[in-house]
C-alpha cells in the first residue's frame, strides 16, 4: 500500500518502496492552470521541510515549490522539462517532480493524510 | 468590497475560472488557456469582452472633441470605418489606446479598456464645449462578443444579413443577425482575421444574447477567456495597457507612433511629444525571446552585464513558437533585434536576444489569408 500524504502548501509524497516521490497536488495543478515549465533542482541536492526547491510556471503566473519534507534528491521527472502539462495531466502519478531518501517519521508524520487534506480544500 | 459587475453573458461562464477583472466578473479560462489560444489561431475562438468602456460622443462638434483629445486623426475616417488611437495627457503620456467607431455623420463609439472606463469618460467630458457634443458610457448598454480566428466568417455567414467577407479590417456595418440589429466590426485583439458583435440591450435579451453565443459554438467558436486574450496578443505584439502604455510612457516609445498625426492641428499631448527631450535617455519598447527556459514576467529587470538597461513589461510561452516571448522596454542602444541581454529572474540571469515584433504572423487585415467561406 503506498499511501500518500499532504503538505499545508499542495504537494504531495508518496513512499514506493525504497522511492520516496514529491509533486503537487490535482488541486494545485487545476489552480494553477497550464503548467508551461517547471524549474527543476539537481540530483544530489539537499531540500529543507518548508524551504522552496523550485519553481513551476503556468501560463499566468509562476509559483514556488516548497519542499513537504527534508531530505536528498535521488531523481528528477527529467520528462517535464519537454512535457510541464504532465502535471496537469496527473499530477499526483507521472507528473511527479523530484524522488528523495533519507525522510524522517517526524517530517512524514507532519504531513496530512489525503481525508484530512481533502478536508482543507 | 462592492459588488462585481457582470456582464449579459456571465450566465455562460458557469464553467469557467473567474476573476476580477477592473471590477467585473470575468473569465479567465473555461477549458485551459493554451488549447483556447491554439482555438483562436486554427479555427475560432470567441470572447465575452462586453467589459470594455463604450463611450458614445455624438453632435456637430463631436469630431472637435475627439480631434483634441485624440492623437489620430479622426477626420480621416467615413462613416462605417474605424481607427486606432491613443488618447494622451498634456505631458504626452497614454491615458488609455483605443479604436474609435464613426457609426454614421456626427456619431462616434469610443471602446476604451475596462480599467480606464472613467478616466477615458470623464478625460472627455472634461473637455466637452458647452454645446454641441452628447457624451454618453453605454458601457452597460451594450453585449460585445468578439470573435476571433480563420473560420470567423465562415461561422458568422449563415447567421448574418450580409457576407461577412465582404467587410474590410476596420470597416463596421449594421447588419442582421439572428433576424435582431447588430452592429458588427471587422477588428480585433488577437492577430487573426475577426469580428466584434455590438449587441444592444435594447434589441437583444439576455436569452437571445446566450442563444447568439450558443449558436457561434455550434457554429465552430471555442469560449475563450482573458487568459487567452492576454496571450493572444502578446503573440501578435500588440501592447497592454498597464502594461506597456502608461501615464508615463509617450506613443513614440511605444513604437505607436503611427497613430499620432503631427499633420492635423492641435491635440492634447502635442506639445510634449513634439519637443521630445532626446538628451534624456529613452526606453524603447521591444520584443523579446528568452534563449533558456522561463516565462518573462511584468516587472523583472533586464541587465547588460552589471547595469540594468530595461524591463519586462509583458512575458507569454507562445504555444505557437514553442517559446518564451516578451515585450520590455530597454534603453534605446539596447533595443535592436539580435542584440542579447539578461532577465532577473528570481535569483538567476538568464538570456534573453531582442527580436522583432509581432511573434507570429498577423492575419488580420489580410483577407486573403482568411478562410474564405467557399474554401471551406
Amino acid at each position: 500500500m503506498n499511501e500518500t500524504r499532504y503538505s499545508r502548501t499542495h504537494e504531495w509524497v508518496r513512499k514506493e518502496g525504497e522511492k520516496i516521490l514529491i509533486g503537487i497536488s490535482q488541486h494545485a495543478q487545476d489552480e494553477l492552470g497550464d503548467i508551461v515549465y517547471v524549474e527543476l533542482p539537481s540530483v544530489g541536492a539537499c531540500i529543507n521541510a518548508g524551504q522552496s526547491f523550485g519553481v513551476v510556471e503556468s501560463v499566468k503566473a509562476a509559483s514556488d515549490l516548497y519542499a513537504p519534507v527534508s531530505g536528498e534528491i535521488t531523481a528528477v521527472n527529467d520528462r517535464l522539462q519537454d512535457e510541464p502539462g504532465l502535471i496537469n495531466q496527473d499530477a499526483e502519478g507521472d507528473g511527479w517532480i523530484i524522488a528523495v531518501k533519507d525522510v524522517s517519521d517526524a517530517d512524514w508524520n507532519a504531513l496530512m493524510t489525503e481525508a484530512d487534506y481533502k478536508t482543507t480544500l | 468590497m462592492s459588488e462585481l459587475r457582470k456582464t449579459p453573458l456571465n450566465g455562460m461562464h458557469k464553467e469557467a475560472r473567474l476573476v476580477d477583472y477592473a471590477g467585473w466578473e470575468m473569465p479567465v479560462y473555461y477549458s485551459g488557456i493554451l488549447e483556447e489560444h491554439m482555438a483562436v489561431r486554427q479555427m475560432a475562438g470567441m470572447f465575452d469582452v462586453s467589459h470594455m468602456a463604450k463611450i458614445m460622443v455624438e453632435g456637430p462638434e463631436a469630431i472637435d472633441l475627439l480631434q483634441l483629445c485624440l492623437t489620430n486623426n479622426i477626420a480621416l475616417i467615413a462613416p462605417g470605418r474605424a481607427i486606432y488611437s491613443l488618447m494622451c495627457n498634456p505631458q504626452g503620456g497614454v491615458i488609455d489606446d483605443l479604436i474609435v467607431y464613426r457609426f454614421s455623420d456626427e456619431s462616434y463609439m469610443v471602446v476604451a479598456n475596462a480599467v480606464n472606463e472613467q478616466s477615458v469618460y470623464y478625460w472627455l467630458k472634461g473637455h466637452l464645449p458647452d454645446k454641441g457634443v452628447s457624451l454618453r458610457n453605454l458601457t452597460d448598454n451594450y453585449a460585445l462578443i468578439a470573435l476571433q480566428g480563420p473560420i470567423a466568417a465562415k461561422i458568422l455567414k449563415p447567421l448574418m444579413s450580409e457576407d461577412p467577407a465582404d467587410m474590410k479590417y476596420f470597416d463596421l456595418a449594421f447588419v442582421n443577425l439572428l433576424g435582431r440589429p447588430c452592429v458588427i466590426t471587422r477588428t480585433g485583439y488577437t492577430g487573426e482575421d475577426g469580428f466584434e458583435l455590438f449587441l444592444h440591450r435594447s434589441e437583444w435579451s439576455i436569452e437571445q444574447i446566450e442563444d447568439l453565443w450558443e449558436h457561434l459554438a455550434a457554429g465552430g467558436a471555442k469560449p475563450c477567456g482573458l487568459g487567452a486574450r492576454d496571450n493572444l496578443r502578446i503573440e501578435a505584439g500588440y501592447p497592454l495597457y498597464g502594461h506597456e502604455l502608461s501615464e508615463t510612457i509617450n506613443p513614440l516609445q511605444a513604437g505607436m507612433g503611427w497613430a499620432v498625426k503631427f499633420n492635423k492641428g492641435d491635440f492634447i499631448g502635442r506639445a510634449a511629444l513634439e519637443c521630445e527631450d532626446r538628451t534624456e535617455p529613452v526606453e524603447l519598447l521591444v520584443g523579446f525571446k528568452m534563449l533558456e527556459r522561463s516565462v518573462p514576467r511584468q516587472g523583472y529587470p533586464i541587465f547588460s552585464g552589471e547595469e540594468q538597461v530595461g524591463h519586462v513589461t509583458s512575458g507569454a510561452y507562445s504555444p505557437i513558437r514553442k517559446e518564451d516571448i516578451g515585450m520590455a522596454y530597454v534603453l534605446e542602444p539596447y533595443a535592436s533585434a539580435g542584440i542579447r541581454l539578461e532577465a532577473q529572474v528570481r535569483q538567476r540571469r538568464l538570456p534573453l536576444e531582442i527580436m522583432p515584433k509581432p511573434f507570429i504572423e498577423i492575419k488580420a487585415g489580410k483577407a486573403e489569408n482568411a478562410l474564405s467561406p467557399d474554401r471551406l
